[in-house]
């Protein structure tokens, strides 16, 4: 039995750590988030300088907020869930540790009463059957969390790819405004016109190699 | 068992990293090909998981070099990569992949291809 309860206590803890590495992804994923704010943050500015002509602008970054906000939200539901189930399998893992124990005392002490002895090994058989079952629950709704959050992060990284893909067209077109801006006289010339952007468009097409860098470069909208 | 993780986001490498830890094999990551393939040459790497997309050396050029490598030929590569165009899968299998998963996978479909090829 012993061993039994140690093997259990060492599955446990093994979860643990496995819980704690995803704690760690949920602080690149904050880090992310914090960079896209930034992003999104210099693009407003950028937008309120080249005034109504940043309206297309003004979409990217309301949909950037839009994305900063759930990701905030997802990483900080996923965060609780985690901690939770680390302090529930902490705990689990003191309460195999301490019947295990329990039952070395008896055995060292040299069982005094046969009767009591069995009535306690009875007591520790029947719990260590009921923490077991306990573990196997846990053990099992945990896996199916830990696959939602492994596909849910995955999620996070792919749109983390389409962002950076669509800062890249953003920041060239920002860049071809920009020198207009400065060289131009004539205003009917600061207007970016449709052929020019289309043809950035095709350009970061070509070099686009992810699903996501595609789509993210066909939604631009400037 | 021992995979190698080769895959431009570190982001990916730890998802990656924590679906095969917990069925038992142990990582060891690459950020790009040039790397996973000094990674690969230094020996103990049973299983390599590749993306596509990465500075330096891509994946297809990662298989390419691999081949002409005798002593590392024969290490079988799973490509897992958000990129799902046929022709890319045709070239990669050509080039000696095992298998060609697309992001995002599934904990249990990772494993259950590993599993086939080893």
């Amino acid at each position: 039995m012993r061993l039994h309860d140690k093997s259990a206590a060492a599955g446990l803890r093994s979860l643990g750590d496995e819980l704690s590495s995803a704690i760690g992804l949920l602080d690149e994923i904050g880090e992310i988030t914090e960079r896209s704010r930034l992003i999104a943050f210099n693009m407003s500015i950028e937008a309120a300088r080249i005034g109504s002509r940043g309206n297309g602008f003004k979409v990217i970054v309301g949909e950037l907020r839009k994305l900063n906000d759930q990701t905030a939200e997802f990483s900080k539901r996923v965060s609780e869930l985690l901690s939770r189930f680390k302090k529930f399998n902490e705990s689990l893992v003191r309460n195999t540790v301490d019947e295990s124990d329990k039952v070395s005392e008896e055995v060292e002490r040299g069982i005094e009463a046969e009767e009591n002895a069995v009535r306690s090994l009875m007591r520790v058989s029947h719990a260590c059957v009921d923490l077991t079952a306990g573990i196997e629950r846990v053990v099992e709704s945990t896996n199916e969390d830990l696959d939602r959050i492994l596909e849910s992060l995955q999620f996070q990284d792919i749109t983390r790819q389409m962002v950076e893909g669509a800062q890249a067209i953003l920041a060239e077109v920002q860049e071809d405004l920009r020198g207009r801006l400065g060289t131009s006289q004539g205003g009917r010339d600061r207007v970016p016109d449709a052929a020019r952007v289309e043809a950035l468009r095709s350009k970061f097409l070509l070099g686009s190699h992810t699903r996501g860098e595609k789509e993210a470069i066909q939604e631009v909208v400037v | 068992m021992n995979a190698l993780i080769v895959d431009d986001s570190s982001t990916m490498r730890k998802i990656v990293s924590l679906a095969l830890g917990g069925a038992g094999y142990s990582t060891q990551e690459a950020e790009n090909g040039r790397i996973g393939l000094e990674k690969t040459m230094l020996g103990g790497v049973d299983l390599v998981l590749l993306d596509i997309n990465m500075p330096e050396m891509n994946g297809l050029e990662y298989l390419e070099a691999k081949s002409k490598i005798s002593s590392i030929a024969k290490v079988p590569v799973v490509m897992l990569t958000t990129q799902d165009e046929k022709e890319l899968q045709e070239k990669a299998l050509s080039l000696g992949a095992k298998a060609y998963l697309v992001k995002p996978f599934k904990k249990d479909d990772l494993v259950a291809t590993l599993n086939k090829i080893l």
